[in-house]
């Protein structure tokens, strides 16, 4: 098994190589999700806060 | 005929349209994405043999040949979807074109950086001008070039106007720029030997090879649709229907 | 159409001569930025004969690239270039009238003065030769390319660096093969295929970067 992990003498080589994919690709992948969120947050808000002054403004 | 066609193809591009029809693709991509990725991966760095030239180093190539191929895949998806905003005034290609061009740096970068990695065992140096890799390195500045356009230009319909424009000069002088660093490289021969592109690749190195690039492709597809609904929600915040899902 | 074609050109000359800085300031640059070497890596013959092809292309590379800001700039400060649009000739004529008179004003000094810089570099006489049979391919894609990123970059106020980054990689084919040539001729190789390839970018480019850089000029104006 440690054999196969160390990949010869190039364990490190490719190791950091998926590795590094792995963290690149996964941050673009989750860059949006997270995006996401905070885009259905502030417009809710804002929606919010629209409602309100229009029914001061009708008040 | 064509005009049913253009009616079906804006009613498709209408955002309204497309927020539903992507939430539904996305995440078939996204899982078929993970699950090709995933075992692509198993197969390159367990089961596919070992190379008896380059040991097993070459495994990298599993990562480092679609990232490369998807960099230049979407720099085309860029240019075209660009064009098909400048002649049809389809707002949704200008979204796919700006949603894609992170994706792309980032899969460029990600060639670049394992093509160095794979190098250092293979050439002794971190840093060889191989062909393969100065022309990486030059589409890196062109997607650097573009980002950095979009980003100084305010407006953001002009933005992306000009991005297009910019998009598609770029993609008509990548086969040039291509060429042209092929050639430099076959004359200065003597520092480096080329051994990305192999004459012919085994059977069981292609499988997991072309299992890799499929699963690269459905990535890019459910990043850069997320990216672009994202976008949608917040140029289309004013229409009742964004108000509808955001306050449902 | 032709005479809105040469009346432009020769208002634009007009004008630089006017103004003569435009003209000698790339011209200085150039000679400045190819004596650096020497000085910043070593006065030997036999280095500077082998990189010099290199700099003194590199050198009017950035040049070319540093003075495409008076192909627009300052017809978009007076609202020329607002002019030039609503003009019932062809954009993308106009726009090569002021590329050429550009070239006219910027590039062709540079292969004026190449001989010198050659003969300083130590290049042979086929080199030198070789040398301005490139520069004159070569510079006018410089110009046409150039264009279209100076149309994109012309409404910002700082584009400057933009630019660079927008031109600078699709200058590089032109680096490659006119360096290429100026080195081969020196070791008395043949040089017909980089001619060729350079003749043929030439014709490329003077098709469509005019049109490309007045679609670039109609976003940027809007």
């Amino acid at each position: 098994m440690m054999e196969m992990l160390q990949m010869g003498k190039y364990g490190a080589y490719v190791w950091s190589s998926y590795g590094l994919a792995l963290v690149i690709m996964g941050y673009v992948a989750f860059k949006p999700v997270v995006d996401k969120k905070t885009i259905f947050k502030d417009l809710a808000m804002k929606y919010r806060r629209e409602t309100q002054t229009s029914k001061q403004e009708q008040a | 005929m064509m005009k049913a066609i253009m009616k079906f193809i804006y009613q498709f591009a209408s955002p309204k349209h497309f927020y539903r029809l992507s939430g539904k693709i996305i995440p078939w991509f996204g899982w078929l994405a993970a699950m090709l990725l995933i075992a692509g991966s198993i197969d390159g760095l367990f089961i596919a043999p070992v190379d008896y030239q380059q040991g097993d180093s070459y495994r990298i190539i599993f990562i480092h040949v679609p990232a490369a191929w998807m960099s230049m895949f979407i720099y085309m998806v860029m240019a075209i979807s660009g064009a098909i905003a400048l002649i049809w005034k389809i707002k949704l290609a200008d979204v796919i074109a700006s949603s894609s061009a992170p994706i792309g740096a980032a899969f460029t970068f990600l060639a670049l950086v394992t093509g160095s990695i794979w190098g250092k065992p293979m050439w002794g140096a971190w840093w060889v001008w191989d062909a393969r890799l100065t022309s990486e390195l030059i589409l890196l500045f062109l997607y650097l070039g573009y980002m950095a356009l979009e980003s100084a230009i305010e407006d953001p319909r002009a933005a992306a106007r000009a991005c297009a424009i910019l998009a598609i000069v770029g993609v008509i002088n990548i086969p040039i720029i291509h060429y042209s660093v092929e050639w430099w490289n076959t004359l200065h021969q003597g520092a480096t030997v080329t051994k990305f592109d192999k004459p012919s690749i085994d059977i069981s190195m292609l499988i997991p090879l072309l299992i890799m690039a499929l699963g690269f492709k459905l990535y890019y597809g459910a990043v850069v649709l997320m990216r672009a609904r994202n976008k949608v929600l917040v140029t289309e915040q004013n229409n009742r229907w964004v108000k509808d899902i955001i306050n449902h | 159409m032709y005479k809105a074609f040469f009346n432009l050109l020769k208002r634009d000359l007009r004008l630089a001569f006017r103004h003569k800085s435009e003209i000698l300031n790339p011209l200085f640059f150039f000679v400045i930025v190819v004596t650096l070497f020497p000085l910043g890596i070593s006065p030997e013959k036999q280095m500077l004969a082998e990189i010099g092809p290199g700099i003194i292309w590199v050198a009017a590379l950035l040049a070319a690239m540093l003075s495409l800001d008076s192909l627009f700039r300052s017809d978009f400060e007076d609202g020329t270039l607002e002019l030039m649009l609503l003009s019932e000739y062809p954009l993308s004529v106009l726009i090569l009238a002021k590329i050429v008179a550009h070239w006219l004003i910027t590039g062709f000094p540079i292969i004026i003065f190449s001989p010198l810089l050659g003969t300083v570099m130590f290049l042979s006489n086929d080199a030198i030769e070789t040398l301005m049979i490139t520069l004159l391919l070569g510079t006018p894609i410089l110009s046409l390319i150039g264009a279209i990123g100076m149309a994109l970059v012309v409404a910002l106020k700082r584009g400057g660096m933009l630019l660079s980054l927008l031109v600078l990689p699709l200058y590089i084919p032109v680096l490659i093969f006119s360096s290429n040539a100026v080195g081969s001729s020196m070791a008395g190789l043949s040089i017909s295929g980089q001619l060729y390839f350079l003749a043929a970018f030439l014709l490329f480019s003077l098709t469509l970067a005019p049109v490309a850089a007045s679609a670039a000029l109609r976003v940027s104006l809007e």
